[in-house]
């Protein structure tokens, strides 16, 4: 199954959140600097979440270790025209499945 | 899944409406073919689906999915809670729901379809399709891929879809239907002599064209049975046709290939048809501005709809339409009054009499009541009359509750719950007669013979 672009987004934000809280709290573990904890984090969330992004749309450009029906790119076709329509609905009243 | 060591092939006999009791029991010493695979495999009868009509059985059969979840009612479904709007019941309804051959395709195995209903418009599938009886005729594409039609000409000549089954020229229709199975056939060993495939389905339709047409000649429970008429051996000989053919297929097949034998529903004698529409005129829930002078269809009703409280559809089986405020672009029935309506339609229905006066075994169903999930615009009611041995009468002007025959043409049978399901693998003893299987299952059950999860 392919993977939206809206997906691969939502999933980069919360994975940055969680992420990032701890980045700032193992910056702080060593550093006792809340300030500069908390800029680490703004830095490296910014940059990891659009890493994570390109990261995940390169993956998806990979056919390997996907199970894909190997026409599911081709649309079925549309539907019948209008005139095709009535004469399939003259048929089918003809046969009697249609009144 | 690399590693998978069994890799069966399946060959699917589709045969449109055969009932169980015909082939298991009348007519099994007659067919050689047919006989070896129900002996030496394992048979059930094949229980069928609401409603069990061919479109949407067939797909039910090959999705393992009801007509609530496909949101396909038979062979038309309302549109947009119109009155008289409806969509016709093509392959294009069927886009969303994953079929066997779609499932295989993910695992990079190949099918062939021909005649499965409805496969028309044809669609792009890994391997090739034969369009179904809906198909108009063979001036359409009817094919898959679309230089395959080319292939199918070269065989046959003109390909036949399907044949004008309401009729009393029945000698033409014998000629008719013979050729055009004949014709079938000769496709079918062409495409499993040529082509590249793990599955193979196809669907004869002849065989319901057949028993419509000859039914009063061969069974003496018909109301117009007719002894020792010359046509009395038609459907015999038919269903010998089939099974002399099955034979070449069968000859042509590897001893890896398991062969399933079945039908999407079977048949029994047509008593008459109950005017539904007439009936709720008479009690007072359809109402007209004028009564019509011929017989019309709903379409052509002069309709009050700001009195009407329900209208019904004809068919193998009745739908009924509440007019429900809200809904309906007209609608009158209030939602605190529309579980009451129902009820009060469902009691009276089933309390009626038949033609000769007698209680019948008529069943309305609410659609929950029938399935778990609803998608469409589904009917307020579904009524079999008589466990169908009417058929429901949508037209107007009939001035009376019943007919005698069919309101749309001649029609000698009617469709009934259980079909026909025959497994036969050659490497393996079959377990003989089991318990009847629903349609349902299926899919699930080819999936396990191809060991695909």
């Amino acid at each position: 199954m392919v993977e939206s672009h809206k997906r691969s987004v939502a999933k980069a934000i919360s994975w940055r959140i969680l992420a990032t809280l701890t980045t700032v709290t193992i910056v702080y573990i060593f550093t006792h600097k809340l300030v500069l904890a908390m800029e680490v984090g703004l830095v490296e969330a910014i940059a990891k979440m659009v890493v994570y992004y390109l990261h995940e749309r390169g993956w998806n450009k990979l056919k390997w270790g996907k199970v894909t029906h190997p026409l599911e790119k081709l649309a079925v076709k549309k539907e019948l025209t209008t005139e095709d329509m009535e004469k399939v609905k003259a048929q089918l009243r003809e046969m009697g499945y249609i009144d | 899944m690399f590693f998978r060591k069994n890799s069966k092939k399946v060959f699917v006999i589709g045969l449109d409406s055969t009932p169980a009791k015909l082939l298991f029991e009348d007519f099994k010493e007659e067919l050689p073919n047919l006989r070896k695979m129900i002996e030496e495999g394992t048979y059930a009868n094949f229980r069928s689906t609401h409603p069990p009509i061919t479109i949407p059985a067939w797909m039910s059969i090959c999705s393992g999915k009801t007509a609530g979840e496909m949101g396909v009612y038979g062979f038309r479904t309302r549109t947009n809670n119109s009155y008289t709007k409806f969509d016709i019941s093509t392959s294009f309804k069927f886009k969303n729901v994953e079929k066997i051959w779609d499932k295989l395709a993910k695992h990079g195995k190949k099918s062939i379809l021909v005649g499965i209903p409805p496969t028309y418009p044809p669609y792009p599938i890994d391997g090739c399709m034969v369009s179904g009886f809906i198909c108009p005729n063979s001036e359409k594409e009817y094919t898959y891929p679309e230089s395959l039609k080319k292939e199918i000409e070269r065989v046959c000549g003109e390909y036949i879809f399907d044949v004008v089954f309401r009729t009393e020229e029945r000698d033409k229709l014998i000629q008719n239907v013979w050729e055009m199975t004949e014709e079938r056939f000769a496709v079918i060993e062409y495409l499993v002599k040529n082509k590249r495939w793990d599955f193979f389905m196809f669907v004869e339709i002849g065989v319901d064209r057949v028993q419509h047409a000859f039914w009063k000649y061969y069974d003496p429970s018909h109301p117009l049975y007719q002894p020792n008429h010359r046509y009395k051996n038609v459907i015999l000989d038919y269903y010998k046709l089939i099974d002399k053919r099955i034979g070449r297929i069968l000859s042509l097949l590897d001893k890896n290939t398991v062969i399933y034998v079945i039908s999407d529903h079977g048949a029994k004698a047509m008593k008459g048809s109950f005017c539904l529409n007439e009936w709720l005129i008479k009690e007072g829930y359809l109402v007209l501005n004028k009564y019509p002078q011929n017989v019309v269809p709903l379409e052509e009703l002069d309709v009050n709809w700001s009195k009407t409280r329900a209208w019904g559809w004809g068919g193998y089986y009745g739908r009924i339409f509440i007019n429900k405020k809200g809904r309906e672009k007209q609608g009158i029935v209030d939602e605190e009054d529309y579980e009451k309506l129902r009820n009060e339609l469902i009691i009276k229905l089933e309390r009626e009499k038949d033609k000769f006066g007698r209680t019948w075994n008529t069943k309305v169903y609410k659609p929950e009541e029938l399935y778990n999930i609803l998608k469409g615009d589904y009917p307020d009611l579904m009524a079999y009359f008589d466990d169908l041995a009417y058929r429901s009468a949508g037209t107007v002007g009939h001035k009376k509750l019943f007919l005698d025959e069919n309101d749309t043409g001649p029609d000698d049978a009617m469709h009934d719950w259980e079909g026909v399901f025959v497994r036969y693998d050659p490497r393996e003893k079959g377990r003989g007669k089991k318990e009847t299987m629903s349609i349902l299952d299926f899919k699930a059950n080819i999936m396990e013979t191809m060991n695909i999860g």
